[in-house]
């Protein structure tokens, strides 16, 4: 009871507003307008403290235990920044006078740290207070518990009624079906009801009947004889009456089964193809895939299985009791007597018995993956001769799991026996006390066998209804799970009035700031022009921001801070359709979808006429090695297909990307794989289409760049560099370098050849 | 002909105490550091960065400097004289934070989150974990470490010197 009471004592942590901060510090123990406050935890000495930083327009004050302990005043400082830890982060600032450390605070106030600081460092770029871009707290509104990254609701308080009530709405459409199941269910059951009761005339009739007995051995048979075929034929057919009921029963389940299964699969994959990169880079693929397979199945089993399951057992367990105890209440109460003793063990023991299987699970599931491992890697270890070492890892993997196997099976086959046992114990009781009855005559055999197989049928759902909590509580993670993808908001919207239009290829960039992660920008404040037709070749170290200049183009992400314009026009302000519609992408990783090579070229184009197809793969320089493949272009690649050299995928893409004559051409290290003349022919090919399409490009390798109208150079999500090559090469900064390290490269490769 | 070993080619430049001085500001350490070559540079801020951060805390310590360029590396830190070994485990300390686990109250699993109270070092702590299987990650034999929901880390240092019924409620994850 102790343990009990003290789960209840449950401390909420609460992120604290800036309002309820400020009203905690003595007046005047800071100046200017407020932008913010947050919370932190730890001293510089990595000691717990109760601290709080208030953000003002005149400077950063931290307090600790409500006396001032640091403070920056804005002028003072040329940077603020937030650094992630390794379970902590803190809060720095760039003084005149060296770095200052203002508070250190464990995970907890991460995010509002980062946001924090986000926040001062818009202020400082643009004069304005603002929640930047996805500013908004994610906090319970119920509760004020931090909702953990991905979750649009806190699980506490999902209200589970409404959950399930919102789930059962999904299978209205199938209610008939399931209703008919219920029917049949019951017409079944009534039909195994009568069961033990013509067994019990059978017996106490014919077989065990002194009466019937003396009848046939007097000669009188025939009538007995016939009564008893009578009876025997009618348990023929009750029993093919159940089957017959239990098929159409299971039929009427699988139509409203699968059908649901189909609706649910769709819902969610649906909603999972609307969200955003943003939104969906939160969760890995698998996360994905499991709810769209397997937490909908648990929905759809609930469904048509566990609800109609409720019902039946419920009315099942209340009529067997009532049965029996209209025929002998003192007998119902000998059965029901161990019920809850049963019940409770049922429940515990059952509890141990998930654990134990789940590690043996766990076991044969890491024994898999140890020998996916090793297949995968079969190469690397035959070439360091490392079969010993691996025959040991699975060696390992396999007895721990067998030892496991092992343990389990020793301790259920000790428990289980008992649980029935016990479980059945009522059984027991009943035989005893028929048994007497017997004796004294005030029973017969056939009432005795009835009520046993009436207690059997009750041990039915008593047994199910020990699985009940683990089954509930499976089904509410999977709704949860479900749920919060079919409420996610969209975080990317259109527009309202979203505009569709032919785009003429002007590109603007204006004072664009953006982090994938709070407080982190990979890009800060780059301003860029490009007029239609001009080709912008994007240069920088990995990690510098290029890549993100062009989600962000491609409005995968919307930009924490500034604006970026087609045509003048907002990005927010275009139907996201019709912009992409009028971009060609070639990505860094290119992927090639299951199907042959004209599908994926034509993958954005359905419909493409071969000529047109033929051409696109002609300019990407990738018809030359289709021509040699067996099948042409109708040969299949893509995972399970044919094998394509990093080249000739790059080349596909490329092709893909030009088939829709793209007013903007985005080329994310396109032509990498490829060797340099070929890569040289289809830089002359894209030098011709440049010419009214707006293209960027990344590439490492300068060369790739030679036809470009400017270059920026990118140096830590700053634009630090733009101009011609010529005019980069005269001023002599990070550019010049770049290409001077390159030529060095080049001018050793020939002679290396030698 | 001698072939040439890869460690004739690649050299580890180390801290040692001829070739650097540390000095503890408030919360953060600067270096004074002379490389190989004789150069002298001082470093505003340095950070530290463990490279076996579970395996040899103390030992193979990078120290970076603001734009996370290694600038030498720690072979031990015991090797660098008290005074600046009392520095750099400090800084260690401050940038790793981890709270020490002494005992387990209470270990719930609940729609794929587990939920868990724990006596630590700094107190009594309550934290979500995420995908625990995952984010409950054994070391070697003896230790453990969890991970949160925020990213904060908690450190069993020993599981072997736990008391039963702490153990009984992680005994799934281990």
């Amino acid at each position: 009871m102790k343990f009990l009471k003290f789960r209840k004592k449950k401390t909420v942590r609460k992120a604290k507003k800036p309002s309820q901060i400020i009203a905690s510090l003595p007046d005047g123990a800071f100046s200017g307008e407020l932008i913010t406050a947050f919370s932190y935890d730890l001293d510089l000495d990595g000691a717990t403290a109760d601290g709080s930083v208030v953000i003002t327009e005149d400077g950063v004050f931290a307090f600790e235990g409500g006396s001032p302990v640091r403070s920056v005043l804005l002028s003072d400082a040329d940077e603020f920044e937030y650094h992630p830890l390794v379970g902590a982060c803190e809060m720095c600032a760039e003084t005149k006078d060296g770095p200052v450390v203002i508070c250190r605070s464990s995970c907890t106030n991460a995010e509002t740290m980062a946001k924090g600081v986000r926040r001062l460092t818009r202020f400082r770029e643009t004069g304005k207070n603002v929640e930047a871009d996805g500013d908004s707290s994610r906090v319970c509104p119920k509760c004020g518990r931090r909702l953990r990254p991905g979750m649009t609701s806190c699980i506490k308080c999902a209200n589970r009624a409404s959950l399930v009530k919102r789930v059962l709405k999904l299978g209205l459409p199938y209610k008939k079906w399931i209703i008919i199941s219920v029917i049949l269910f019951f017409a079944g059951f009534a039909v195994s009801l009568l069961g033990p009761y013509v067994n019990r005339l059978l017996v106490d009739g014919y077989i065990d009947n002194e009466a019937a007995r003396s009848s046939v051995l007097g000669g009188d048979g025939g009538a007995v004889f016939r009564g008893f075929l009578l009876t025997v034929l009618l348990m023929a057919a009750l029993g093919l009456s159940t089957y017959l009921f239990r098929s159409l029963r299971n039929l009427s389940v699988m139509e409203a089964s699968c059908g649901l299964i189909v609706d649910l699969r769709r819902l969610v994959f649906d909603k999972i193809e609307k969200m955003s990169v943003k939104t969906l880079s939160r969760r890995t693929s698998g996360e994905l895939m499991r709810t769209v397979t397997w937490d909908t199945a648990q929905i759809e089993r609930f469904i048509t299985t566990d609800v109609p399951n409720l019902i039946q057992q419920t009315l099942l367990l209340v009529a067997v009791t009532v049965i029996i105890c209209l025929k002998d209440p003192i007998l119902a109460l000998l059965i029901i007597v161990p019920v809850p003793l049963g019940f409770i063990v049922g429940v515990k023991v059952g509890s141990k018995f998930r654990r134990m299987y789940d590690k043996q699970w766990r076991a044969g599931s890491f024994s898999g993956s140890v020998l996916h491992d090793i297949f995968s890697g079969i190469r690397v270890v035959k070439a360091y001769r490392t079969e010993k070492k691996e025959e040991a890892r699975y060696d390992d993997a396999i007895v721990k799991e067998r030892d496991i196997e092992m343990k389990n099976e020793t301790v259920f086959n000790l428990i289980d026996p008992i649980l029935s046992f016990v479980l059945n114990l009522g059984t027991v009781l009943l035989l005893l006390y028929s048994g007497f009855k017997i004796i004294s005559g005030a029973m017969t055999l056939g009432e005795v066998m009835m009520y046993t197989s009436y207690a059997g049928l009750l041990y039915g759902p008593l047994g199910w209804m020990t699985r009940l909590p683990r089954m509930l509580s499976r089904t509410i993670t999977s709704l949860v799970k479900i749920f919060d993808i079919i409420d996610e908001t969209e975080d990317i919207p259109d527009a309202e009035a979203a505009r569709e239009v032919a785009v003429r290829g002007e590109v603007e960039f204006d004072n664009v700031s953006f982090g994938y992660d709070e407080g982190i920008d990979v890009l800060k404040g780059v301003s860029l022009k490009v007029k239609p037709g001009e080709m912008v070749g994007i240069v920088g170290k990995s990690g510098a921001g290029k890549s993100t200049m062009i989600n962000l183009l491609m409005r995968l992400y919307d930009p924490g801070g500034g604006s970026i314009r087609i045509d003048g026009v907002d990005l927010r302000d275009l139907s996201q359709h019709s912009l992409r519609s009028q971009m060609g992408v070639v990505l860094q990783e290119t992927f090639l979808f299951h199907g042959t090579v004209y599908d994926n070229i034509a993958y954005a184009s359905p419909g493409a006429s071969r000529e047109a197809v033929i051409t696109a793969a002609k300019a990407a320089g990738a018809h030359k090695f289709i021509v040699k493949l067996t099948d042409g272009y109708d040969t299949v690649i893509g995972e399970r297909g044919h094998t394509l050299s990093g080249g000739e995928r790059q080349r596909v893409a490329i092709a893909r990307a030009l088939l829709h004559d793209p007013k903007i051409l985005i080329l994310d290290e396109a032509t990498s794989s490829l060797d340099t003349e070929t890569e040289h022919d289809i830089q002359e090919t894209l030098a011709r289409l440049t010419e009214d399409r707006t293209t960027f490009a990344i590439a490492h390798r300068l060369s790739t760049l030679r036809n470009a109208t400017f270059l920026i150079v990118l140096d830590k999500g700053k634009l630090v560099e733009s101009g011609t090559h010529e005019e980069l090469m005269r001023q002599g900064g990070i550019y010049h370098g770049l290409v001077m390290a390159q030529r060095q490269m080049s001018r050793i490769a020939p002679a290396k050849q030698n | 002909m001698e072939s040439t070993k890869l460690k004739d080619v690649i050299t580890i430049q180390y801290v040692t105490p001829d070739n650097a001085v540390f000095t503890e500001k408030e919360g953060f350490l600067s270096l004074k550091f002379k490389t190989s070559d004789g150069e002298e540079k001082e470093y505003p801020r340095v950070k530290l960065q463990r490279n076996f951060p579970n395996e040899t805390p103390e030992q193979f310590v990078s120290v970076l400097d603001k734009e996370d360029e290694e600038i030498a590396m720690i072979r031990d830190v015991s090797e660098l004289g008290d005074a600046a070994a009392g520095m750099i485990r400090r800084e260690l300390a401050r940038r790793y934070f981890v709270f020490t686990i002494k005992k387990i109250l209470y270990v719930n699993q609940k729609f794929g989150y587990s939920q868990w109270r724990v006596m630590t070092d700094e107190g009594e702590r309550e934290f979500t974990v995420r995908d625990t299987y995952r984010n409950f990650r054994k070391i070697g034999t003896d230790r453990a470490t969890v991970s949160d929901v925020d990213g904060n880390r908690y450190e069993i240092s020993s599981l072997s010197g736990l008391d039963r019924a702490s153990m009984k409620k992680i005994e799934l994850y281990i």
